[in-house]
């Protein structure tokens, strides 16, 4: 017997209140009924984004060339197309990585461009992180006697904000705060260590390491408040992204002059290995202890062994493991729908795609190419 | 017969130090062949190493200095040329606005540098000092192939 009207009225009323009490949060970022209303285009576009990404078979083909020559002549018919056209030979490697990052920076200012709140806002934070690095860049150039305007030259495109040139009188943070970062975005994020001390490599790398954890803390909590399928990819991710860099901060810092208090500092307050496991890293001397601090938590058990046995020669580093969990999880981003998350994970892949391209380049000109196929293959 | 046997015995040494060329050689070899890798998985881990963060006057930590050897193989050649690889005094910082940066190179892209850039560092060390054993090795050769050309035009 086929349901009346008033059943399915009935039934449609319990899904779309079920829909609209799941997200609690701003906007309807997440919602299955509004989800397209606003965003709907731009996700359709990024998927088809994805589909260009290179596949094993690119990599395959990529592997077995001899020269760079080659490699351009391969790119030529994936996605990328004769990017390189224009440039004249012999290529460099650095050139290569240029060129695939402009054409990742020109998809995401196309999406950004049409990108509605809070949309908008994401692909923002998406963006902080390269103006950090374009910071540190500065002020470390500076420090090194370097030419403000060849240094702004290496900027990465995305990082790039008005006072730029201005870092080069900033010869303190509290300077550095306020005459340039006050007003950018990055302003609030270096209210952590603001000091008169003046600007050494150490205390570049605090600064670098405080914003960047303030920052991705400020980013976790923007992703939770969105609520829905966004705040559950973007918090696996980004719980990952914080428990990376502390353990790289841990085992980086063995053999500096960074203490163990100053070190604890720099850990972001989230992510899976906060509290206990932090604690535990803050104490470590050495590769062991750190070991044995992550011996509670499976995953990163794995990815710790997994680089340390590889036959002891270092074939797989810890970085490597890393980018491989890494890849993963942004590749689960895309089975979700309705979510943000794909914009980061696709910017991501292509960093990673950008990565691999570029090593295979490196292996192909100093002719390692017994060690070529350690790059991550993504799809 | 005295100049056989010393001609003979310059031949030995000479094939003797011609001998360690090729192994140092090889060494260098190897070693840059590392220091490149490492240097190439380093930025591959993320460490942004490129031109503009070098410092625009470096002060080298190590300096080479011409000396004198005596020589124990061979009685007729007392005091040769030789180099030696030393640190330099001067190396102590670059001041800049009166805030010191550090000398050592390593800590010019990052002060928590990875560890494949501590080992390319190492490595590219390590083919400086090949380096200049070969040039040594090679100031040695070029002695006894004098001695010996001396000696053959003597006869």
């Amino acid at each position: 017997q086929v349901p009346s009207v008033g059943v399915w009225r009935r039934n449609a009323c319990l899904i779309c209140s079920f829909e609209m009490s799941n997200n609690s949060g701003k906007g309807s970022a997440g919602s299955s009924l509004t989800f397209n209303i606003n965003d709907g285009y731009l996700d359709a576009l990024l998927r088809g984004f994805r589909i260009g990404i290179l596949t094993t078979a690119d990599y395959s083909n990529l592997v077995q060339c001899d020269t760079l020559e080659d490699m351009k002549l391969h790119l030529a018919s994936t996605d990328y197309g004769d990017f390189l056209a224009n440039e004249p030979s012999p290529l460099h490697t650095t050139t290569i990585q240029d060129k695939c990052t402009l054409r990742m920076v020109k998809e995401f200012t196309h999406i950004r461009a049409q990108a509605a709140e809070p949309l908008a806002t994401f692909m923002d934070y998406i963006s902080y992180q390269y103006m950090i690095d374009n910071v540190v860049l500065l002020i470390t150039g500076t420090l090194h006697e370097r030419d403000i305007t060849e240094l702004i030259e290496k900027c990465h495109p995305l990082g790039m904000f008005d006072s730029m040139a201005t870092l080069s009188v900033a010869t303190s943070i509290s300077e550095l705060y306020n005459n340039v970062l006050v007003d950018t975005p990055l302003g609030p994020y270096i209210q952590g260590c603001l000091t008169e001390v003046d600007l050494d490599e150490m205390n570049i790398e605090t600064v670098r390491n405080t914003l960047y954890k303030a920052y991705l803390e400020d980013f976790h909590q923007f992703c939770l408040e969105m609520g829905g399928p966004t705040a559950e990819m973007m918090d696996k991710i980004l719980s990952f992204e914080a428990d990376r860099r502390s353990i790289n901060i841990t085992i980086n810092s063995f053999g500096t002059e960074l203490s163990k208090d100053e070190r604890q500092k720099l850990y972001p307050n989230f992510g899976v290995l906060h509290p206990e496991g932090i604690m535990k890293l803050a104490k470590a001397d050495d590769i062991e202890q750190v070991r044995q601090a992550l011996d509670y938590y499976e995953t990163y058990k794995r990815l710790l062994s997994d680089s340390m046995g590889g036959g002891g020669l270092g074939e797989k580093s810890l970085e490597d493991s890393f980018f491989e969990h890494e890849t993963a999880l942004n590749k689960d981003a895309f089975e979700n729908q309705f979510s943000y998350a794909v914009f980061y994970a696709y910017f991501k892949l292509k960093e990673q795609e950008i990565r691999n391209i570029v090593w295979i380049a490196e292996c192909i000109q100093q002719k390692q190419k017994q060690k070529i196929n350690q790059f991550i293959p993504i799809f | 017969m005295q100049k056989v046997e010393e001609i003979d015995e310059l031949c030995k040494r000479y094939f003797r130090l011609y001998d360690k060329y090729i192994q140092l050689q090889t060494s260098l070899q190897q070693s840059l062949k590392s220091g490149y890798w490492n240097l190439a998985r380093s930025r591959h881990s993320g460490v942004r190493i490129i031109e503009s963060m070098i410092p625009g006057s470096i002060i080298p930590q190590r300096v080479i200095q011409p000396t004198t050897r005596n020589t124990t193989d061979d009685a007729t050649i007392s005091s040769v040329g030789a180099l030696t690889l030393q640190d330099n005094e001067d190396s102590d910082s670059l001041e800049v606005n009166n805030v010191k940066a550090k000398s050592d190179p390593l800590y010019w892209f990052g002060y928590l540098a990875p560890p494949q850039l501590r080992r390319c560092q190492k490595e590219f060390a390590q083919a400086t000092d090949i380096a200049v054993d070969l040039a040594n090795i090679k100031i040695q050769m070029a002695e006894v192939q004098a001695r010996y050309q001396e000696l053959r035009n003597s006869s």
